[in-house]
């Protein structure tokens, strides 16, 4: 590489790393104002097992309720590794089966109606923020987020996910708008565990778990950085540190997770319960009155 | 030996001879009748049976029948412990699913539901054969293996034998998919009533 090309690839980098550094320390400031400690990152509680709450198990349709809680792993994007912490993302909801003629069935997952699609995560620290390196105070950290920009699928019997998300990339100078992924052009996941674990007992639930499934995907590609920084102008740098676009083969999510499944109607009220055990009757009376 | 040791030796001999006495005489009123004693046809039915693993994994059929016929006398009586096989010739099970993933069960050999009053009160057991039930779920699959599931209480007013999370049925699990019961054996426990017709009505007594 000549000192020409070199100068050119590094003097843009160093001017955004000194300006995120800049705009990092701010936000150190602030947060340390706003007592969130010297980090300057409020430590996330760790999403977990919430005993079938995120069930909608209002629709009667839904016969299996399942939670994925990821309790670690390590997500790479071209040259970006981030470190899944334990309890940084959690996957639940209801799968309802549609049975077709030769006896197979069509799994459904069904989130609950909370705009989230079933997906929930705690923003994950990137290590080496902005600039690749850590620094005092963590002043150009960055930290990311998982959103689903689709359903996701659960497969409950295999334990396969399948989810369309894009990365939210946060600090300050990165506005409120960067992403490494859209809803058109989404970061597509499909992590696969092989393997028949051993299930346990919840405890105080119903149902069992799978603890310590372990799921991979080396195949997905992530799409370049979007609307980073004003007018997405620093896209560009957001590309240089995440490594994007990075294509399929280059990038890859492993995950230790806990697989939580129950069936629906051992946790469906009382009340829906009856009604859906009415159900056949009702049709059966309808079909002999016709 | 002293007249008090003596006396201590033999106290304990006629204690041990007094409690083998009782509980000789328990063994020997250990006994079963069916009544009628005329050959009859029963149905059971079940309107929710489950079969939870060790690994709190959930077999549930929301509709469980069979049907056989108790024995003609003298075979209706056993004067010894053990009781008395009601064959059942025909076990459906439907409306079946693990954890809500639906499953297909067929069944086959030969059944039996077992009746004794050895300890007094009317007791009920499902004897399954060996590959008795074969469950499919998706890539999982789980074959039954001979097992007792029982005893638990037999009611001779409602002709109701009711489990609570009792009795051992044995299986093997093809481990097919991740969700699967692990590949091998394992054991599950029962919960359900199964009630035999009531009319005429079976009665199991000592």
């Amino acid at each position: 590489m000549s000192k020409n090309a070199l100068r050119t690839r590094v003097a843009p980098t160093m001017a955004i790393a000194a300006a995120l550094a800049l705009i990092g320390g701010g936000v150190a400031t602030a947060e340390e104002n706003s007592s969130l400690g010297s980090s300057g990152t409020p430590a996330a509680t760790p999403l977990t097992f919430d005993g079938w709450s995120s069930c909608p198990v209002e629709d009667l349709d839904v016969a299996t309720c399942a939670t994925v809680v990821v309790r670690g792993g390590s997500m790479k994007i071209g040259g970006l590794t981030v470190p899944v912490p334990d309890g940084g993302l959690k996957i639940a909801g209801g799968v309802k089966y549609a049975t077709q003629p030769d006896g197979s069935f069509v799994e459904t997952f069904v989130p609950k109606p909370d705009g989230r699609n079933g997906v929930y995560s705690n923003p994950i620290s990137v290590p080496g923020g902005a600039i690749g390196i850590d620094t005092p105070l963590n002043l150009t950290q960055i930290t990311a987020t998982v959103e689903a920009v689709g359903l996701p699928n659960i497969k409950v019997l295999d334990q396969e996910l399948t989810m369309p998300v894009r990365l939210k990339l946060s600090n300050s100078l990165l506005g409120n708008n960067c992403y490494l992924g859209s809803t058109a052009n989404p970061i597509n996941l499909h992590l696969t565990t092989t393997g028949n674990p051993p299930s346990e007992p919840i405890g105080d639930y119903p149902g069992a778990v799978f603890p310590a499934v372990q799921h991979t995907d080396n195949l997905f590609a992530a799409p370049a950085a979007s609307g980073c920084g004003v007018f997405g102008a620093l896209n560009w740098a957001v590309n240089l540190r995440a490594g994007t676009p990075s294509a399929s083969g280059k990038n890859s999510l492993t995950t230790s997770s806990d697989v939580y499944t129950v069936a629906a109607r051992k946790v469906r009220p009382p009340a829906a319960s009856a009604a859906q055990a009415a159900e056949p009757a009702a049709v059966a009376q309808m079909g002999a009155a016709g | 030996m002293s007249s008090r040791t003596m006396l201590g030796k033999a106290s304990t001999l006629v204690g041990a001879a007094a409690a083998l006495t009782i509980a000789a005489s328990g063994i020997a009123t250990a006994s079963t009748t069916i009544s009628p004693a005329a050959a009859t046809p029963v149905t059971a039915t079940s309107s929710g049976l489950s079969f939870v693993t060790t690994g709190g994994l959930e077999l549930y059929c929301t509709s469980v029948s069979g049907s056989g016929t108790t024995p003609a006398a003298p075979g209706n009586v056993n004067s010894g412990t053990g009781g008395i096989n009601i064959n059942i010739a025909s076990v459906g099970l439907s409306g079946c699913d693990l954890e809500g993933v639906p499953a297909t069960i067929t069944t086959s050999g030969s059944w039996a539901l077992n009746v004794n009053a050895d300890s007094g009160s009317p007791m009920g057991s499902i004897k399954i054969p060996n590959g008795g039930a074969h469950v499919v779920a998706g890539s999982c699959v789980i074959d039954v293996t001979a097992s007792t599931a029982g005893p638990v209480p037999y009611n001779n007013t409602t002709h109701t034998v009711t489990a609570n999370n009792t009795g051992t049925v044995n299986f093997t699990s093809n481990g097919g998919s991740a969700s699967c019961p692990a590949a091998g054996a394992g054991t599950a426990k029962m919960t359900g009533a199964l009630k035999f017709n009531s009319t005429p009505g079976i009665t199991v007594t000592p």
